[in-house]
């Protein structure tokens, strides 16, 4: 049977979930399908891998689902789903509008940035899945003493294990398996090509197209279109990558000989330290790298005092820095490539883009990393609120364990998932943030 | 083992129900000081040195069996940056015992621990147990801070203290066992001082 996970706006089918969507309060009911119990990541990616490359809008996922499913609560609850999403996304826009006004924001060039607002529904839901996997492994194994024993080192060794190289991968969705593309896939790279040909691409239908992922090919534009790096006019792009490149330059010139600075060492130690503890996918990390990391970090902080670096932040560059690469390199290569090869115009480029895409990303979220970490402890109630509601067994399970839910959210709000998912998830998901 | 010292085993998922005493014990101390490596030494008996930094808080359980009585200690691993520590300071409550932890070879983590000492102060219960631990015993030639330090900031502060090496092995268990002694001997006295709070000490009831 096919198990459907439609990215981060459309949450699984779960009959538990839906149990108690359709009856709030009462009891989920006793399961009348069998739950599998997935044990690992990877098999519970091997199960929904068929997600990765699926269609193009929500009917025709809707009527995929019901065949599986009984149609008419299948599309009951998922359209209850869809409705109360775009209401929140609703919301948190208007909230949003008036945040913006008391932050302080270097970047006003963009026409919206709705990082913060589609961020926060991502999470939203995928957390429904998160939540769905904790309940399964509740219902098969009555005590959580071994997982919990196990869960630290399962989460650390998870990136080293995985064996399937960076962005690659039958998941990627440009890259399946048989190299030419599908039918399909040429036609939704038409369809991209057509909207980012311009002369103005409209933002909002790239987005919409976005949520059920961008071919890979298109995907560097695409994410520095839709994080408002790049104006929607096509005439002014390349004056604009050219202005930015060699802004972000200057800004190496004049700030990065500081690092050793009595107030700026503490910041250059601290990415110093932690970009070697970094997962091992990222290139493994060769020398070339690392400093590009190092001066995008520092950077950063230096230029946002409020936060400055925070642990966590360096994961961050990655995705960008990933994808932007694969514009120069065939991904079989990706694995052994070694950076240094590249010509130095085209790893500063890469390097620029990846400092401003990561800057829009973290503007949305900066309060996740000031003081106290408010923009987090606000995620983390949210999720409480959340799985209390929808979830409420699992809610006072946590509860009479004493588990308080910032011991284990705190790294996926802090780190937006990245220490939980492979990377090319990552970047798949991401694709529905920017 | 010597010592009376062993791993509980841990065959059912119960296991872990099967101890008599359960302490939750939480990690704290400049970044990269190898809390993480040591713990994972503690878990796994092995040293790896790709551990990604800690993000806000990690957990693990660990069993011991320490002169024939079962514990399950609950691990908190804290990530030591700055910007963390009013999320972990949230911990310090319900900690029977710290394990304060800085590296022999950088001064700036031993001039910290007075840093760290305040924060339990601050934050943890009156008498909770403190471990002092100088990490990177194996990094000799990089040594910054002298034994002798260590053991003086230890005694002025009353914290039972060891140097160790989370790559070698050298004295993780053997700083944990007294560590799981003390907490035990602790909390008998607090078991004998609540009895004597519940049942005061008769007096005589005399009748004339």
């Amino acid at each position: 049977s096919i198990q459907h996970v439609y990215g981060a706006q459309h949450p699984p089918f779960d009959p538990l979930l839906h149990g108690s969507f359709t009856k709030p309060g009462s009891k989920p009911p006793t399961t009348p399908v069998k739950l599998k119990k997935v044990s690992t990541f990877q098999e519970f990616e091997s199960n929904t891998s068929d997600a990765w490359d699926l269609g193009d809008d929500d009917d025709e996922l809707l009527a995929i689902a019901a065949e599986n499913l009984n149609t008419e609560v299948v599309m009951e609850t998922a359209h209850k789903v869809i409705q109360n999403h775009s209401k929140l996304q609703e919301q948190h826009k208007f909230q949003e509008e008036h945040l913006k006004e008391e932050h302080v924001q270097e970047e006003r060039l963009q026409e919206e940035n709705r990082v913060e607002s589609a961020e926060l529904t991502s999470i939203v839901c995928s957390d429904n899945r998160l939540v769905k996997s904790v309940s399964e492994g509740h219902t098969s194994s009555p005590s959580d003493n071994a997982s919990e024993n196990s869960s630290m080192q399962r989460s650390q060794s998870l990136p080293q294990t995985s064996t399937p190289p960076l962005v690659s991968g039958t998941a990627d969705y440009s890259t399946s398996v048989t190299p030419a593309l599908t039918e399909r896939e040429a036609s939704r790279l038409d369809k991209f090509k057509q909207l980012l040909a311009g002369p103005n691409t409209n933002l909002e239908e790239l987005r919409k197209l976005s949520w059920s992922g961008i071919p890979k090919r298109v995907r560097p534009i695409a994410w520095k279109l839709l994080s408002g790096y790049l104006p929607a006019n096509v005439d002014r792009r390349e004056s604009t990558l050219q202005r930015k490149r060699k802004e972000y330059f200057a800004f190496v010139e004049q700030y990065y000989d500081s690092r050793n600075d009595e107030n700026h060492q503490d910041t250059y130690r601290q990415i110093h330290i932690d970009i070697p503890r970094m997962s091992p996918e990222v290139l493994r990390l060769q020398p070339k790298v690392t400093e590009i990391f190092e001066r995008i970090l520092f950077i950063w902080a230096i230029r946002h005092p409020a936060s400055g670096y925070v642990q966590g932040m360096n994961d961050l560059v990655t995705p960008f820095f990933v994808v932007f690469i694969c514009e120069y390199i065939e991904e079989e290569e990706m694995e052994n490539f070694d950076v240094s090869t590249l010509p130095e115009e085209v790893l500063q480029n890469i390097e620029a883009d990846s400092y401003w895409c990561m800057s829009k990303l973290l503007d949305g979220i900066q309060d996740n990393y000031t003081f106290a970490q408010p923009g987090i402890q606000k995620k983390v109630k949210m999720l409480e609120e959340l799985v209390s509601r929808i979830d409420e067994q699992v809610h006072r399970h946590l509860d009479q364990h004493e588990v308080k839910y910032l011991q284990f959210a705190f790294r996926w709000m802090n780190n937006l998932l990245m220490r939980e998912v492979p990377l090319r998830c990552t970047i798949r998901l991401w694709d529905t943030y920017q | 083992t010597t010592d009376g010292v062993g791993a509980a085993s841990r065959g059912s998922p119960e296991a872990t129900q099967d101890f008599d005493h359960l302490y939750n014990i939480l990690f704290i101390g400049d970044s990269h000081v190898g809390k993480t490596s040591f713990l994972h030494r503690l878990h796994a008996n092995t040293f790896n040195p790709h551990l990604i930094a800690t993000v806000g808080l990690d957990y693990q359980v660990k069993n011991l069996i320490v002169d024939n009585k079962r514990f399950a200690l609950r691990l908190w691993d804290s990530a030591g940056q700055e910007r963390y520590r009013s999320i972990t300071k949230q911990f310090f409550r319900k900690a029977d015992g710290v394990v304060l932890m800085y590296d022999i070879t950088s001064e700036s983590s031993f001039s910290d621990v007075r840093y760290w000492l305040s924060c339990i102060q601050e934050g943890a219960e009156d008498g909770v147990t403190v471990l002092l631990l100088g990490n990177k015993t194996d990094c000799a030639a990089e040594r910054r801070v002298p034994t002798e330090e260590g053991e003086r900031l230890a005694k002025e502060h009353q914290l039972i203290f060891f140097e160790c090496s989370a790559a070698s092995g050298h004295n993780v268990s053997k700083s944990m066992v007294s560590l799981v002694r003390l907490l035990k001997v602790r909390e008998d006295e607090l078991k004998i001082k609540a009895r004597e709070v519940s049942e005061p000490p008769q007096k005589k009831k005399g009748c004339c």
